[in-house]
């Protein structure tokens, strides 16, 4: 569960109200989108690619990178969002807004404790913006993520490049990932339930290690990078029900070479609802060999769906966002003991929240994306490793009318 | 006298001030008329020259704020060159901009038409709204409240009021913002729906907000719509089509991405566009206006050149009455300075009131010539309304500033002349009289060769854009005539002392000799009478020649039955172009004989503005006429234009460009260059800024895609049809189309083009009026200047047994005589002007051929008119000779 379902909200909520106020003056129907569906069958490399069918859709990149001489740490995250409006009534041109395209585009200097964001929207007209259906490349304008043509069928290379000179506060990503695990596939039967209601969900799979090297370039300095990734590709049409008021996200990949993702949705009366779920992705070496690196790359990686009974997340301390006082939960201990984990996760420094401004006349939205730390046992082993965890619905602008 | 030089020696300076007021400010309280006179001159004239320069400014003004507000924060943009849109394709070819670290986006600019009366035009600025805040500023009313739902973040159910509502609603199909004036001139209010003329369409368009003025807000006057790119290009009727890519980049960079731009141009084949600043938008719109405006400001200098004259007369009068007195102030011991600054202070502060009567007066003229400048930019210019008058107060006070130094400066011969008042000469009478007659000979070699300088100016051609050797022949050719009256008159008045007496009798005999007596003060009244009936006639000269040529070619012209343009063109403004299925239900309606379909464009040639236009010459050829510049014949130019790809261009653009039949004209397209030789020039009065006309078979033959697009009609009937007729019929056959059309006969657009002719010289017959009337005033003044200065002459005829019925009649005389030398070398000079206007001024500032025609009638009436007034301006005059009192007078001799 990512932050893209706040974008979606908004839009979804100015949808609604569009219909209210403007059926009078319109008889086109709204665009209707193809539901997430239980069945669905992933095919690779295809599902990389756009699904325009689906109401929205996002590459969500998350990684710890370091220096070459590991003297700094840094945590990215650089997300692309496609949002299909479905809007009645658009002009019947090119750049008729039948899709939204936004990036949000974030560095940690876990090091230097200071978080860096900003974010860019686009459309397709002239085809500045876009997300191909044929290919892997999503762009909005400069920024990208393509995959990079190679000879060698095992490399799945996808180069992400974001960020320029003349963003407030400089900075900028050219990076190149290649995967060191297969997809995995996330949910049951092809489906990531967030909701009882039937489509409320999305086909959702990730890339959970992905080796990742290139340049990143922080107030004026540039630095050499490698370090570790994480990609979600998470595509539906219809997911929050009103119950709902907000999420918390988990990406951990531990040094012992297995990784776990978990997702809770809250509900309006604080508790948790029971489509909260999670994926455990074993090491490498204890996945089943694939026949040959071409169908590492091509077949989903075996996992483990984990079900709302089987983990729990504690929260140990709390911080309040100077400027948007939104409260946000701290310091974590993440429980799953059919995998035997027992881990505790807090981030490099608090302040890792992204207030996206709104856009002309949109609001604009708050949620906390962050680098953090993971300590624990494995298997009752001793095991360290890193997380990206994102919460949304706890900033004042989302939560006004909750 | 005695008691007085005691306490002038106790303080001068205090005496200076009692002195000041006896001495003037009283004067003028005993002659009103006369203080009214001149005061009303100076305000008039000063008034005139600040109105004019008000109205140019406010023009160019509302023009600045508006790129200023529209351009945001871009520090370049992107323009098609050779055509008014361009396709937004060329975005695609301008990414290398982003690895500059500048961000681009593109705009749709264009008119529409309100669809109700007054059918004024309406400006359309289509953006992208997603990538638009970092460009442009602007915000939207807050709008009423809107239903709430239980919870906004919801999907499914009614959110949230407010502006991401709107946000969204402003990528519907017909969804705009509209300017706050625009909004209250109509009564639009949020959510209201209203209709616009977008070609031949009626577009139903539906306000999303209002937005506030302010920024962005401001620009166009508020008069404006602001879309989304996507809606924009719908109602526009453009898809793909965009008029500008504005750039954001940081300041040190903007020279190195021009530089990389040029070479992008070569690469990527952009040769159809150019990369510029946005104030470059300011200097063209400037350039476009130009000429015009540069004309009325010239046309402005001579109302101030008459107050000049004006004053220049009463400092002359005032100095001639108080000689005696100033004689006397001199033997008293006041030094010379002193008394020049008594005079300096008075002419400060006759000037200081009289230019601010003229300021006041200038602001209240400057709405009306507002209204007549705004009224010709928007006809034949920019097509945009500027309907407040706005312009910086320092300017105000500049322009007031340099009409009070023009004043003073007028008024700085004869206040010189107080200087040479010495204690013994002054007190005798006459001796002031300027020594005209010693140097007589001088001033007329003076004059010549002044003439033959001017002679020289005028022969000289264009430089730049400003015929400033044009105006410079003007001004060089009055300062000849005025340095030649005295030597003219010298001997006219030796003619004329025998031939009065045969008409006047003894009266009329001394009549003269008093003004051959006072040559120097009679040349300069004669002079001035001149200056302002040379003004009056050089004017009608030029806009009467130039409206009988228009008159001419519009008969010759303009042949067809009916001329057909989509609604928006109606009333010139310049865009809107026909869907092709109503083309040819109008070609096929039974009684057309003939369609000739014409396509024009705004383009930029040699960065000056011009226009294109495609037309299906064989129709044209057959039916139409037009008078080529070099006597080459019509129906070869066109056979030349049907047998290989060439073109015709106006006498305007040719003028501007420096072309002639045989050399080549360059366009670029978005879809390729065109280039082809000039067959033929040929005459128009439609723009000053001319046309290239291109058969359209060569479009066709190159860029087929482009050679469909239609703005014109003209339209031939059937022999035995009438144009009403045929009107009606076209009517009926496109009655089920609902097409907007604006359907003119050859009768009502021949009276339109005088229309909007007269609308374009609305101004110059304002001034035209005020220069009569400055004339008048002229002569009045004039008058009373000679009459007192001939106070002793008449004095002395007088005791000589002149009776009171004979001196008024003397007076009289002196008037009409006055009169007619001012007229006759009023036509002299006024004649030369309005050749230098109409055949170095008018032709290199517009580049247009103008008959020479004089209006006789006009002229005998103009002149009927001085003769009267000076007669009657002699009245005043009449009165102070007869009350002179001769014993005081004469007591000198």
């Amino acid at each position: 569960m990512n932050s893209p379902l706040r974008s979606i909200c908004l839009l979804l909520m100015g949808l609604a109200l569009f219909f209210v106020c403007s059926s009078a003056s319109r008889s086109t129907a709204p665009k209707t989108y193809q539901q997430a569906l239980p069945g669905y069958r992933y095919h690779f490399p295809m599902d990389h690619w756009a699904h325009k069918g689906f109401k929205t859709e996002w590459w969500y990149y998350t990684g710890h990178l370091f220096d070459e001489k590991q003297s700094r740490r840094f945590g990215y995250e650089l997300t692309f969002f496609r949002i299909g409006t479905g809007l009645p009534g658009l002009p019947d041109n090119d750049w008729a807004l039948d899709d939204i395209y936004m990036v949000h585009f974030a560095v940690s200097d876990v090091t230097g404790k200071r978080f860096y964001h900003t974010q860019r929207l686009g459309r397709s007209g002239s085809d500045l913006s876009g997300a191909s259906a044929t290919q892997y490349h999503v762009w909005v304008k400069d920024w990208f993520a393509k995959a990079l043509e190679t000879d060698d069928e095992t490399t799945q290379w996808v180069r992400l490049k974001a960020g320029s000179d003349t963003d407030t506060d400089a900075m900028a990503i050219d990076l190149t990932v290649n995967p060191a695990k297969p997809p995995v596939v996330h949910g049951v039967d092809g489906v990531s339930q967030k909701a009882d209601c039937r489509g409320c969900a999305s086909h959702y799979y990730s890339y959970s290690r992905l080796e990742t090297t290139g340049t990143l370039r922080l107030n004026g300095q540039t630095y050499s990078v490698e370090g570790l990734s994480w990609m979600d590709h998470e595509f539906g049409s219809n997911q929050l029900t009103p119950q709902q008021s907000g999420w918390d996200w988990f990406s951990i990949q531990l040094d012992d070479g297995s990784e776990l993702m978990l997702y809770v949705l809250r509900r309006q009366d604080g508790q948790w609802d029971d489509n909260a779920s999670g994926t455990y992705i074993k090491p490498m070496s204890l996945a089943i060999k694939p026949k040959s690196s071409a169908t590492a790359a091509s077949m989903p990686m075996p996992s483990v769906h984990l079900s709302r009974a089987e983990f729990s997340i504690t929260k140990a301390s709390s911080w309040t966002s100077p400027s948007t006082k939104g409260t946000y939960p701290m310091d974590w201990r993440i429980q799953v003991p059919s995998q035997g984990l027992d881990l505790r996760v807090r981030p490099f420094f608090k302040n890792q929240e992204l207030e996206i401004p709104g856009i002309g006349q949109y609001q604009g939205l708050a949620y906390w994306e962050g680098a953090c730390q993971v300590s624990g046992t494995h298997n009752r082993k001793p095991v360290s490793g890193q997380a990206y965890v994102e919460m949304t619905g706890y900033a004042q602008p989302f939560t006004h009318r909750l | 006298m005695s008691d007085s030089s005691g306490k002038v020696r106790l303080n001068s300076w205090t005496w200076l001030f009692w002195l000041f007021g006896r001495f003037f400010v009283r004067a003028w309280l005993r002659q009103p008329a006369q203080t009214i006179l001149t005061f009303t001159g100076i305000a008039l004239g000063v008034a005139v020259f600040l109105a004019i320069n008000l109205a140019n400014e406010s023009v160019l003004q509302q023009f600045r704020s508006t790129v200023d507000r529209v351009a945001g924060t871009t520090s370049l943009q992107v323009l098609p060159t050779n055509m008014s849109d361009m396709p937004d394709s060329v975005l695609d070819q301008l990414t290398w901009l982003w690895d500059q670290g500048a961000n681009f986006t593109p705009v749709l600019e264009d008119m529409v038409v309100w669809a109700e009366p007054p059918y004024t035009g309406v400006q359309v600025l289509g953006v992208d709204m997603l990538a638009d805040s970092a460009f442009r500023a602007y915000s939207i009313k807050p709008r009423a409240e809107r239903a709430r739902s239980p919870d906004p973040m919801l999907p499914g159910s009614a959110g949230n009021s407010g502006n991401s509502v709107s946000a969204l609603g402003l990528f519907a199909q017909g969804h705009v913002l509209v300017g706050q004036t625009l909004a209250d001139k109509y009564h639009l209010a949020e959510g209201q729906s209203f209709r616009v003329l977008v070609d031949d369409r009626q577009v139903a368009l539906v306000v999303e907000g209002i937005i506030e003025p302010g920024r962005l807000g401001k620009a166009y006057g508020g008069q404006f719509i602001l879309a989304d790119l996507s809606v924009a290009q719908a109602m526009l009727n453009r898809p793909g089509r965009i008029t500008r890519v504005d750039i954001l980049a940081a300041e040190p960079k903007v020279h190195g991405l021009m530089r990389r731009f040029a070479t992008e141009q070569e690469k990527a084949g952009l040769k159809y566009v150019h990369m510029q600043r946005p104030e470059r938008r300011n200097q063209q719109v400037a350039l476009m206006l130009e000429s015009f405006q540069m004309n009325l400001t010239a046309l402005s200098f001579v109302g101030l050149l008459v107050g000049m004259f004006l004053i220049y007369n009463a400092t002359s009068i005032s100095v001639i009455q108080r000689r005696s007195e100033l004689a006397t102030l001199r033997a008293l011991g006041f030094n010379r300075w002193q008394i020049l600054l008594m005079f300096g202070v008075q002419v400060a502060l006759f000037g200081f009131l009289g230019v601010a009567m003229g300021a006041v007066m200038g602001v209240l003229m400057a709405k009306g010539a507002l209204a007549a400048v705004s009224m010709t930019v928007e006809t034949v210019y920019a097509g945009s309304q500027v309907s407040r008058l706005s312009f910086d107060p320092s300017y105000l006070f500049f322009i007031a500033a340099m009409g009070w130094l023009a004043t003073m400066a007028a008024a700085a011969f004869p206040i010189a002349e107080v200087l040479q008042v010495s204690p013994a000469a002054g007190t005798r009478q006459g001796s002031f009289e300027p020594r005209v007659n010693a140097v007589l000979k001088w001033l007329g070699l003076g004059g010549v060769l002044l003439g033959l300088l001017a002679f020289w100016f005028a022969l000289q051609p264009l430089y730049g854009t400003v015929p400033w050797f044009g105006y410079a022949a003007a001004l060089f050719s009055v300062l000849a005539a005025a340095l030649m009256i005295p030597y003219v008159l010298h001997y006219v008045f030796k003619w004329l002392s025998h031939h009065s007496r045969l008409v006047f009798g003894v009266e009329g005999k001394l009549a003269v000799a008093l003004l051959q007596g006072a040559l120097g003060r009679t040349s300069m009244a004669v002079a001035s009478l001149m200056v302002a009936i040379a003004m009056t006639i050089s004017l009608s000269v030029m806009i009467g020649s130039f409206r009988q040529t228009v008159v001419d070619w519009v008969n010759q012209s303009i042949q067809a039955d009916l001329f057909i343009q989509p609604a928006t063109r109606f009333r010139s403004h310049q865009s809107g172009a026909f869907s092709s299925q109503v083309v040819d239900l109008i070609k096929a309606t039974d009684g057309v004989a003939d369609v000739d379909r014409f396509f024009q464009d705004k383009i930029e040639y040699n960065n000056r503005p011009a226009f294109l236009g495609i037309s299906d010459m064989d129709v044209f050829s057959r039916r139409g006429r037009l008078t080529m510049v070099d006597e080459a014949a019509f129906d070869d130019v066109m056979a030349m234009l049907k047998a290989k790809p060439s073109c015709l261009v106006t006498e305007s653009f040719a003028y501007k460009h420096r072309l002639h039949a045989g050399d080549t004209v360059r366009l670029q397209f978005a879809e390729g260059p065109l280039s082809l030789p000039v067959a033929g020039v040929y005459r128009d009065y439609t723009s000053e800024h001319g046309f290239v006309i291109v058969p359209r078979r060569w479009v066709a033959a190159r860029y087929p895609a482009m050679a469909n697009r239609v703005t014109s009609l003209a339209v031939f009937a059937q022999p035995g049809l009438n144009s009403q007729q045929l009107r009606d019929r076209i009517e009926a056959n496109l009655s089920g189309r609902k097409a907007m059309l604006s359907i003119q006969t050859n009768q009502a657009l021949r009276q339109e083009v005088l229309t909007i002719f007269d609308n374009t010289f609305a101004i110059t017959y304002a001034l035209h009026l005020i220069s009569i009337a400055i004339a008048l005033l002229a002569v009045a003044n004039t008058l009373v200047a000679l009459v007192l200065d001939a106070r002793r002459q008449l004095g002395l005829i007088h005791i000589l047994g002149a009776n009171r019925r004979q001196l008024i009649k003397m007076v009289f005389v002196q008037g009409g005589w006055l009169g007619l030398l001012g007229c006759a070398t009023g036509l002299a000079v006024g004649f030369v002007l309005s050749a230098l206007l109409i055949f170095v001024i008018n032709k290199q500032s517009f580049g247009w051929t103008i008959h020479y025609r004089i209006p006789w009638l006009f002229l005998i009436e103009t002149c009927g008119l001085v003769m009267a007034a000076s007669v009657i301006a002699a009245l005043l005059p009449a009165r102070l000779a007869v009350k002179t009192y001769a014993p005081e007078l004469v007591r000198h001799e």
